[in-house]
């Protein structure tokens, strides 16, 4: 689950704030204290009625974005921390835009651990703990996350194809909804075919963010123009796409399997 | 970060000081999960001299509260200084978790 800052870039460059103590150090600083604890707090509401809740926390901290990494158990924690990561978006993207000219972006990919992904460990890496060296996740599933990232507007969360398999698969949906809004060339994944990109919203929780800056949001009129699909049209979409992407590459998709 | 234990009854109170962050939390996680495994229901969090919690220190709040509500336990937290204070209110923890402002406020809570 990413957690990007949009923007930052330019507020860099044109923060105020004395040599010592530069505006944009105090946002960066804010959101990388802020958004952790938020995560946190959305992932005890989501979870508050369940019996455990999964170990989740921050992975990687890449230049302006937070990586956060969980490992459900089940479909219903992967649709639950989906959902804890979604609300923390929607809310710390206002929240942040309100202090500065900042936003946030999110995306949230799934990457089975198995044939296909590897969890390797590397031990000169600062990070681990004395008994356990620094671990870290390759494959093609984490690659295309990686990618499709960058393909989410500010205020939206992007979600990865086998990941909207797996939720729109589920009986009770807890209000989350997927509007496809076409498809994407990611450098390097399934072969330069095109990979499908699917926004996520709540029922209840609609981001209130969008319209603030059209120009930075991506698939904002094809939402606009549709309403999301229902989850037998997304699966019958997405088994296409899987049957197509897997006759064209070698790693084509594979669904995820509890 | 140190963690010192002791009782007040069948209540084991954890005093807490330093930093409770994600280098600190695999030992702390290891402490509070053996009290459980013990068997202890009743936990009180004493923060009076922790200085600092990251998110991974409210991951390892949360997992005990979970655990702890299964077995019809209870745990309180008290003792929260201004910094901590504000990383409760910040993630929503200071309306999730029993919070008490003083070790007497929290052993009357049981």
């Amino acid at each position: 689950m990413s957690a990007d800052l949009a923007g930052s870039t330019a507020f860099k460059s044109q923060a105020q704030g004395d040599a010592e103590s530069p505006e944009w150090l105090e946002a960066f600083e804010v959101f990388f204290r802020e958004v952790p604890l938020i995560m946190m707090g959305q992932i005890a509401a989501a979870f508050a009625m369940e019996d455990e809740a999964p170990r989740a926390g921050v992975w990687k901290v890449i230049g302006d974005e937070i990586i956060f990494m969980a490992h459900p158990k089940s479909p219903r924690e992967a649709q639950l921390l989906t959902v804890a990561f979604y609300r923390t978006i929607v809310s710390y993207d206002r929240k942040i835009f309100e202090r500065w000219p900042l936003r946030i972006k999110g995306c949230v990919w799934a990457a089975q651990v198995s044939h296909r992904n590897r969890e390797i460990e590397i031990p000169e890496m600062l990070g681990g703990d004395a008994d356990q060296a620094y671990v870290d996740f390759l494959g093609p599933d984490v690659d295309a996350g990686f990618r499709l990232a960058a393909c989410g507007g500010r205020g939206q969360v992007i979600v990865s194809s086998n990941l909207v398999q797996l939720l729109s698969g589920m009986e009770e949906d807890e209000g989350v909804r997927f509007h496809y809004i076409g498809r994407k060339v990611l450098k390097g994944v399934y072969s330069g075919r095109p990979y499908p990109l699917f926004l996520m919203t709540m029922k209840d929780q609609m981001p209130e963010t969008w319209e603030w800056e059209p120009e930075h949001d991506k698939g904002l009129e094809e939402i606009r123009k549709n309403s999301p699909m229902d989850s037998k049209e997304i699966l019958e979409l997405l088994e296409r796409i899987r049957k197509y992407l897997n006759h064209m590459c070698h790693t084509g998709i594979e669904w995820l399997k509890f | 970060m140190d963690i010192n234990i002791r009782n007040a009854g069948e209540i084991n109170i954890l005093d807490f000081s330093g930093n409770l962050d994600t280098n600190s939390s695999p030992a702390a996680e290891s402490e509070v999960n053996g009290l459980l495994e013990e068997g202890s229901k009743h936990i009180l969090f004493n923060f009076s001299d922790l200085n600092f919690i990251s998110s991974s220190g409210l991951r390892i709040l949360l997992a005990t509260a979970k655990k702890l509500k299964k077995d019809d336990g209870k745990m309180v937290v008290y003792g929260l200084n201004d910094v901590v204070q504000e990383v409760f209110d910040i993630s929503g923890f200071a309306t999730i978790l029993n919070l008490a402002a003083t070790e007497e406020e929290a052993l009357a809570s049981f």
